[in-house]
């Protein structure tokens, strides 16, 4: 019930967006999302963008992956580090 | 992703062992409160990968599944009594009521539709003023502000044929009132992304300092679920309880302000009974009495039904997490998705149904 799914906004009209996601396109409601700007990603539930998607965030995300598990070597070196990390914000 | 995946999961796979080495737990019971996460969690076989003293239990996630029956029953007696067209989202077409369903009433000629938006339904009215439209809204913090978007439309351009049967529910009351229950043993929990997306993080705080528990805003994407039961283990192993997000990108911790104050503008809190849980104080949301001449309950009272749950079916003790699906004996025999007997069967992201389409085998 609460599935959302990312889309990239394409224009903007008001209150309604025509949007991309998948392929397709579509238009939606943008009332909740005021700051949305042509270009950027949000995530839509049922009509309506419920959040902008940040972009820096999904990149750190990323990174955390690239940092801690793929790179097995750079894993080991910041093993310690990262496990005393768990009460900041290092490790998200 | 392959490889990252087998290296989160070693990871997983030795916190957890020196966890059960220091007997800090013999079994990790982490609870998911989102339907998504639970069709997610079996889709990708998370279970099955993740080792067996970590069990993962489906909590009150699905909308669909905690509206109680009555709210069922209401809605129908509604449509037999007066001359309105009815809209809800496909989900709530087939949850069995006492005597009949949605569905069922449709095939009888009953005015019913399925709609992919809020705004379907206010379209609708706004396009027919001679005829009267209810919304059956349903939802969490996700869809909350979508209805309380239109109830302002449908305000502001003055509409008299527009109304909102809410049925609408607020999680984090839901999660205190579980943890208050003593025998469901939770550890951790995976809180849901989108619910988060609009509440924030802070929604939550104190629920890990009260109850000594792990809470992991979690993203929908495999990959992102385990690192969420990463943290989980993590917070466990440091003894370091609190809100946690992994899903940054969506999820912010002051969530979406101007989504969540709409709701707080449209609605105000009231007591609501869940199936499974019962009666929790606050947990629901009515209109506010600014909009009561949208309120579908006083414009269109009926009696309270005499309602009661399916005979055998046990979705309340499933929406608890105290049994799995395969607990209930009319699972995957006499209840199926084509034949549900209760809601979790039907709704798509229904624990029943999750573990019939994914682990029915297993
Ligand atoms: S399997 Fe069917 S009858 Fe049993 S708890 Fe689930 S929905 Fe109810």
């Amino acid at each position: 019930m609460c599935l959302a799914i990312p889309a990239v906004v394409k224009k903007i009209n008001r209150n309604i967006a025509e949007i991309e996601s998948l392929g397709v396109l579509k238009k939606i409601d943008i009332s909740l999302v005021p700051d949305v700007r042509k270009g950027d990603y949000v995530i839509v539930h049922a009509g309506f963008a419920i959040q902008v998607i940040d972009k820096e965030e999904a990149l750190i995300t990323e990174d955390y992956w690239k940092q801690y598990f793929t790179d097995e070597a750079g894993f080991e070196d910041n093993e310690e580090e990262y496990f005393e990390a768990g009460d900041n914000e290092d490790v998200q | 992703m392959k490889k990252q995946v087998e290296s989160i999961l070693e990871e997983i796979k030795d916190l957890n062992k020196n966890l059960v080495f220091k007997k800090k737990y013999k079994t990790l019971k982490i609870m998911e409160v989102c339907g998504t996460h639970t069709m997610a969690i079996a889709k990708h076989g998370i279970r099955q990968l993740i080792p067996a003293s970590i069990d993962l239990i489906s909590g009150p996630g699905c909308p669909v599944c905690v509206t109680p029956i009555r709210e069922i029953d209401k809605i129908i007696e509604i449509i037999k009594k007066y001359d309105a067209t009815v809209f809800t989202f496909g989900d709530m077409m087939r949850v069995p009521g006492t005597n009949s369903s949605l569905l069922a009433e449709k095939a009888r000629g009953k005015k019913i539709k399925i709609c992919y938006s809020p705004t379907d339904a206010l379209d609708f009215a706004e396009s027919n003023p001679d005829k009267k439209i209810i919304f059956l809204a349903i939802g969490f913090e996700t869809t909350i502000p979508l209805t309380a978007v239109i109830v302002k439309r449908a305000f502001e351009k003055k509409l008299n044929n527009f109304f909102v049967y809410s049925t609408h529910k607020t999680l984090p009351q839901a999660l205190n009132a579980l943890l208050s229950d003593s025998c469901i043993n939770i550890g951790g929990f995976l809180m849901p992304g989108h619910v988060s997306a609009i509440t924030g993080s802070s929604m939550y705080e104190g629920i890990p300092q009260k109850y000594g528990i792990a809470c992991v805003i979690s993203g929908f994407e495999p990959e992102n679920i385990l690192l969420s039961i990463h943290a989980i283990l993590r917070q466990i192993t440091g003894n370091d309880f609190r809100v946690e997000i992994m899903y940054k990108s969506v999820v912010r911790p002051e969530g979406n302000p101007v989504a969540f104050s709409l709701i707080f503008d449209v609605f105000e809190p009231a007591d609501s009974e869940w199936r499974g849980l019962g009666l929790i104080l606050g947990s629901g949301l009515e209109l506010k009495k600014k909009f009561e001449g949208f309120d579908a309950k006083k414009i269109f009272p009926v009696a309270n039904p005499v309602s009661c749950e399916p005979p055998g079916c046990r979705c309340g003790d499933v929406i608890k997490g105290i049994i799995k699906p395969f607990d209930c004996k009319k699972f995957g025999k006499s209840c199926t998705p084509e034949n549900p007997v209760g809601a979790c069967m039907v709704s798509s992201e229904g624990t029943c149904a999750a573990y019939f389409k994914y682990m029915a085998g297993i």
